[in-house]
């Protein structure tokens, strides 16, 4: 899933947009047909439902559910992408890596026409050579931290650190000429709570019936209310005096900017370096448009100068603090050295592809993001997406099985910097969406779907849906229908043989933050499953934690099967997906 | 706390919680004495402790400038200066540090960075354990991974370590966390603890190792020795338990035949901290998913190779443990001492904040509420701060000696200063008492992290429960309180583990009080977590507050506290 900062911003807006009442009162619920305690009760009640007759061994869902549960390679393919490539940064060496493997692996599966399709240019390549972090004076304390994504590296003997506790442009203006060379804590402390709710957790009959109870989106006033919240204004506003800051500490000549890092107990979330944007102000969209996809960014060619940037785990960074406001004087050692790339500015999506039969000529697609943050490696996000696509072409093909539409699988990069690698494939492949900037961004952030004014692609008509997974590790709840309510029988069908598997629920609800979203801008059918959070919030979303050791094997399993199932039966249909109407 | 034999602890406490079946709650309290006269001290001591609390100050300073006080090391020293003479800032007398010893050499890092630089740069979450040696400079060199079960495929390994860096162990599972990290007693857990039968005497104190117990520790120590043979750079070990960054650090191994059984908290071998221990190869321990990641590195044909630049120092110019020692002198039963405290050494990897600088802060809010608010109490109050106890209560031990007395085994002397057990066939000790023995009402310790007080344990003191019951009235939720106090469980349970052993071994009122959780065993007990952002301030300010009141109390009751009946005397 991509951007933290804009998942913050979904993630907001999505708890303004979901209906509080729902939550309300869940035991006066249980009746109501949605959630799977209350899909079991309809099926008592309902005597039309046959029992289950006994599987068909032949049946090709039974098929496919016996190879994905029983004799699974997702977690064999995510160790290798997460452990041995590792995290996969769009441009860096890793990605290419990563990109090979991938296209090698699908060949050898069978697939055809495997390749690497570029887009772009994206920018330079980034790569870590040399990190580490240690208090030295007055005394060693070995520190948790990384490396911000394209930062310039920094080699510091011994630097003086200076606590920035500004609050305000006056609090700022009492460091004026004290900063030069100096290692920075860039912002306040940040007081760290104890943990008295599991950082993992699995979707409740409650959650989800909230989800099946959702109403259309569009229709409740959409994600403006967020944009004209008080919240949002306190997040403007922070986000330009950070802004400030960023240019203050450039102007001063600061060696080093140290952040606190999200998360604790030795969990930080890492993403990219900071530039100096500037904001516009024209409208709320507009601000976090600009914030969000300035118009330079780190990975440019050639960028501004940046400032050497660091995130250090919480813990530490309030220690250093109150150290110095104990009046110790902290010295740290940084050994920090990245190398830039700038050969290739070009970004490269892996497809392949599984040639259908009577109707061959038209397309299927699955993927998710293989582009990752670079603290951890990349295994929740979207390693898991990755892995489960992979798989699912795997079990089609193992079990020979003959689509009658050809199904192409899409592995993304650049979806952490804005859904790019997926945006430029539809552009390319598809259509793309004549509107504003603002408009597009604004439908992106809320997965909103397609303007009136589209400029079509050659291959517009010819796919019936892209299937996408990028919610970390959990299994498969449903599905999020994104407004288009004509698909919700054909899905109903569709997941009634993984009822024990539980994964039952059909919201209409959009969902954001990832790539089904280049489909869904130009009224193509994109879907993006519901899945168990397990940890992603918490622990594993952008984080140094986002790990192999995270990942929970039966749901990759479960997940893999499912999605292998819709990619088959969305192949076999007589006719297309149905599609949303376009907007007027 | 300490926990020098895991599977010992481990043990013991499964032992030691009772396993009652959980009823319903008891019936409500009754409504509380409603004694709020201005005058009345403990209704100051609640006013001072919860309203002008310095608590949070002290332990800022101690964790985060002092930083982890490993026994023996330049911070442990400093913070022995540094509390005698903020004790003697706030007027308490005679404020000093008291040596026991000799304990060993101290340690303190120089300069740590541990990162896979091959195929690909990884900075790793890894600490050295206490009293490692140092690479003597940056080590770049192959990982290895010791991929061995018995003695066979060791020697598979043979001739293939030198100057590598070596995974000493297998993959360790991680988990997703599905449940909270952070718990409070319930209600539940506090009648279970109230519902406790009599603590048995004797079998707790020694432990025999099942011959597959017996094996892997076994086992253990010859890795270690093999790898020392083999010329090995540096030994990783994955942190025990613990994830997502956290990691649990202790000392580095010693490889050396296992001890005799049965094995008692006294069994030792040679430590690290011994200026004659062998020499070692260095020792860190890696955050365990780092460890696997790499093992699955590795298995997948990767060549890994590692930098790692360790370097430390040992202080072998005294080789004297400190105890920090202070009064508040009594009036008419001045030449009587209520003592209060707990230990200030610590591990190295966090800064010692929940085990157990919260104790220490603890304990010394106590005293300077009793002073700040002018309380005369009848007896002496002396506080004491102790080292050793994360090597087996050495400073408590040794100063209780040194005062008190010490149980002293006829046949062999040298084994003495245990007087915690009598279980093995050895015959049995008996107790040599100094003239303070009979001076002493009472020990209150504080060493469970950073949660606030639930109750006491009695540690098998019948006659203390109505006393400490009535004390514990001034602390029964009141709707006219602002903050529940929480605090009226009192369990005849022993508890173990830390410096309140020392006294009970020789028949002395010592006791624990019962805290709630937190985080300690999932997050910072002896982790590099263990830090003052794990502090929950209010849970401070409530502990220091009961526990002046305890103190208080027992200064200025007409008699010292009833004690247990010694075996022994």
């Amino acid at each position: 899933m991509m951007h933290r900062r804009y998942a913050a911003v979904m993630l907001l807006a999505f708890s303004l947009l979901t209906p509080s009442a729902s939550f309300g009162r869940p035991a006066a619920r249980r009746t109501s047909p949605a959630g799977s305690s209350a899909a079991k009760i309809q099926l008592a009640q309902q005597p039309t439902q046959q029992p289950t007759p006994a599987p068909d061994p032949n049946d090709p869902i039974v098929r496919i559910k016996d190879e994905g549960m029983n004799r699974s390679q997702v977690m064999k393919t995510l160790s290798y992408l997460s452990d041995v490539i590792g995290p996969r940064l769009t441009g860096s060496p890793n990605m290419k890596r990563a990109n090979e493997w991938t296209r090698d692996q699908l060949t050898k599966w069978g697939l055809e026409n495997s390749h690497l399709e570029s887009w772009g240019p994206f920018g330079r390549s980034w790569e870590l050579k040399d990190f580490s972090a240690q208090v030295m004076a007055p005394q060693v304390i070995p520190l948790i931290a990384y490396p911000k994504a394209w930062s310039p590296g920094v080699n510091i003997k011994s630097g003086e650190v200076v606590y920035v506790d500004a609050r305000d442009e006056n609090d700022l203006q009492r460091f004026k000429g004290k900063l030069r060379g100096k290692i920075v804590l860039t912002g306040s402390m940040r007081e760290v709570k104890a943990r008295f709710e599991a950082p993992g957790k699995r979707l409740t009959e409650k959650d989800l019936l909230a989800l099946s109870d959702a109403p259309t989106p569009g229709a409740a006033g959409g994600g403006n209310r967020f944009l004209s919240s008080p919240q949002f204004g306190e997040f403007i506003k922070s986000q330009v005096f950070s802004m400030k800051k960023l240019r203050f500490f450039t102007d001063e000549g600061a060696a080093l900017l140290i952040d606190a890092g999200a998360g604790d107990g030795g969990t930080i979330f890492v993403s990219a370096a900071s530039i100096p944007q500037e904001i516009d102000v024209s409208s709320p969209m507009a601000m976090l448009r600009t914030m969000f996809m300035g118009s330079v960014s780190p990975y440019d060619k050639n960028p501004p100068p940046i400032i050497p940037q660091i995130v250090v785990a919480v813990e530490h960074y309030n220690r250093v603090a109150r150290m110095i406001e104990a009046g110790e004087k902290v010295q740290m050692k940084i050994d920090f050295a990245a190398e830039f790339n700038d050969k290739d500015l070009m970004a490269y999506n892996t497809i392949a592809e599984i040639p259908g039969g009577d109707k061959s000529d038209e397309l299927v697609m699955l993927g998710g993001h293989m582009d990752s943050w670079h603290a951890g490696t990349g295994a929740t996000d979207n390693g898991a997406g990755v892995a489960v696509a992979m798989e699912a072409v795997r079990i089609l093909k193992a079990l020979n099985l003959k689509p009658r539409r050809t199904i192409r699988i899409g592995l993304w990069s650049g979806e952490e910097q804005g859904l790019f690698g997926s945006q430029a494939y539809v552009a390319q492949h598809f259509g793309k969406p004549g509107d504003s900037r603002d408009a597009s961004f604004a439908r992106m952030v809320e997965g909103g779907g397609a303007p009136a004014n589209i400029t079509r692609g050659p291959e517009y008509d010819k796919l019936s849906a892209y299937f996408n997974l990028d919610n970390g590790t959990g299994k498969i709840r449903g599905v999020y229908l994104q407004g288009n309510e004509a698909v919700r029988p054909l899905f109903r069908r569709w997941l009634a043989p993984f009822r024990d598997l539980g994964a039952q629920t059909l919201t209409i609800s959009n969902t954001g933050g990832t790539d089904h979203l280049s489909f869904d801008a130009v009224g193509l059918p994109g879907f993006q499953f519901i899945q168990d959070q397990v940890e992603y919030d918490t622990r594993t979303h952008h984080s140094n934690q986002d790990v192999f050791d995270r990942i929970q094997a039966d749901d990759l399993k479960q997940a893999a099967t499912i999605m292998a199932a819709f990619i088959y039966n969305t192949a076999m249909l007589d006719e297309r997906l149905p599609r949303k109407p376009l907007a007027k | 706390m300490l926990r020098r034999y895991v599977a010992v602890a481990l043990l013991s406490i499964l032992l030691l919680t009772p396993l009652a079946v959980f009823a319903q709650q008891a019936a409500p309290s009754a409504a509380a004495p409603t004694a709020a006269q201005n005058n009345d001290p403990i209704d100051r001591i609640k006013d001072e402790g919860m309203n002008r609390s310095q608590v949070m100050k002290i332990l800022s300073y101690l964790s985060d400038v002092i930083g982890p006080r490993l026994t023996n090391s330049p911070n442990m020293k400093r913070a022995n200066v540094w509390t005698r003479d903020e004790l003697t800032k706030w007027g308490l007398q005679n404020a000093h540090l008291e040596a026991w010893g000799p304990f060993g050499r101290g340690w303190s890092l120089k300069r740590f960075s541990a990162q896979v630089v091959d195929p690909q740069s990884i900075p790793l979450i890894a600490y050295p354990k206490a009293w490692s040696p140092g690479t003597d400079g940056v080590v770049s060199a192959t990982v290895a991974y010791l991929n061995a079960k018995d003695e066979s495929e060791l020697e598979q390994f043979k001739g293939k370590l030198k100057g590598a860096i070596v995974l000493m162990s297998p993959m360790r599972e991680v988990k997703a966390r599905f449940e909270a990290m952070g718990t409070r007693r319930d209600e539940k857990d506090l009648l279970s603890l109230a519902d406790a039968p009599e603590p048995r005497g004797d079998q707790r104190r020694t432990f025999q190792l099942t011959p597959e117990q017996r094996a892997t520790m076994q086992f253990g120590a010859k890795k270690y020795q093999f790898v020392l043979d083999e010329g090995a750079a540096v030994a990783i070990d994955p942190s025990r338990i613990g994830d997502g960054g956290t990691i649990f650090v202790q000392s580095a191994t010693v490889p050396q035949p296992l001890p005799s059984e049965p094995i008692s908290p006294n069994t030792r071998g040679i430590p690290p901290y011994d200026e004659r221990a062998p020499r070692l190869t260095p020792q860190l321990v890696l955050a365990v998913e780092h460890y696997n990641r790499l093992i699955r590195m590795i298995e997948a044909g990767e060549k890994v190779k590692m930098s790692v630049d360790l370097a430390v120092k040992y202080q072998d110019a005294d080789l004297m443990g400190y105890n920090t020692v202070a009064e508040i002198p009594g009036s008419d039963l001045k030449d009587e001492i209520v003592m209060l405290g707990g230990h200030m050494d610590s591990w190295h990897a966090g800064t010692g904040a929940t085990d157990n600088g919260a104790g220490v802060a603890v304990g010394m809010e106590v005293v300077r509420i009793i002073q700040a608010l002018g309380l005369k109490p009848r007896r002496t109050i002396r506080i004491a701060l102790w080292s050793g106890e994360e090597q087996g209560l050495l400073g408590s031990r040794a100063y209780v000696a040194e005062h008190f007395g010490k149980m002293e085994t006829p046949a062999s002397p040298a084994g003495a200063g245990n007087g915690n057990g009598n279980g093995s066939a050895a015959p049995a000790p008996v107790l040599v008492t100094k003239p303070d023995y009979e001076k002493l009402s009472a020990y209150f310790n504080l060493d469970n992290g950073t949660g606030k007080i639930r109750g006491v344990y009695l540690q098998g003191n019948e006659a203390v429960r109505p006393i400490f019951r009535q004390w514990l009235m001034a602390f029964r939720d009141r709707p006219e309180d602002k903050s529940a106090w929480g605090a009226t469980t009192l369990s005849i349970s022993n508890t173990g583990g830390t410096d309140h052993l020392a006294f009970d071994a020789i028949g002395l009122p010592g006791f624990q009080f019962i805290q709630d959780e937190i985080e300690y065993d999932t997050r910072t007990h002896h982790s590099n977590q263990d830090v003052f952002d794990r502090i929950q301030a209010d849970d401070m300010k409530q502990a220091a507050t009961i526990m002046a009141a305890f103190v208080y109390n027992a200064a200025m009751l007409d008699q010292k506290l009833p004690r247990k009946p010694m075996p022994g005397r």
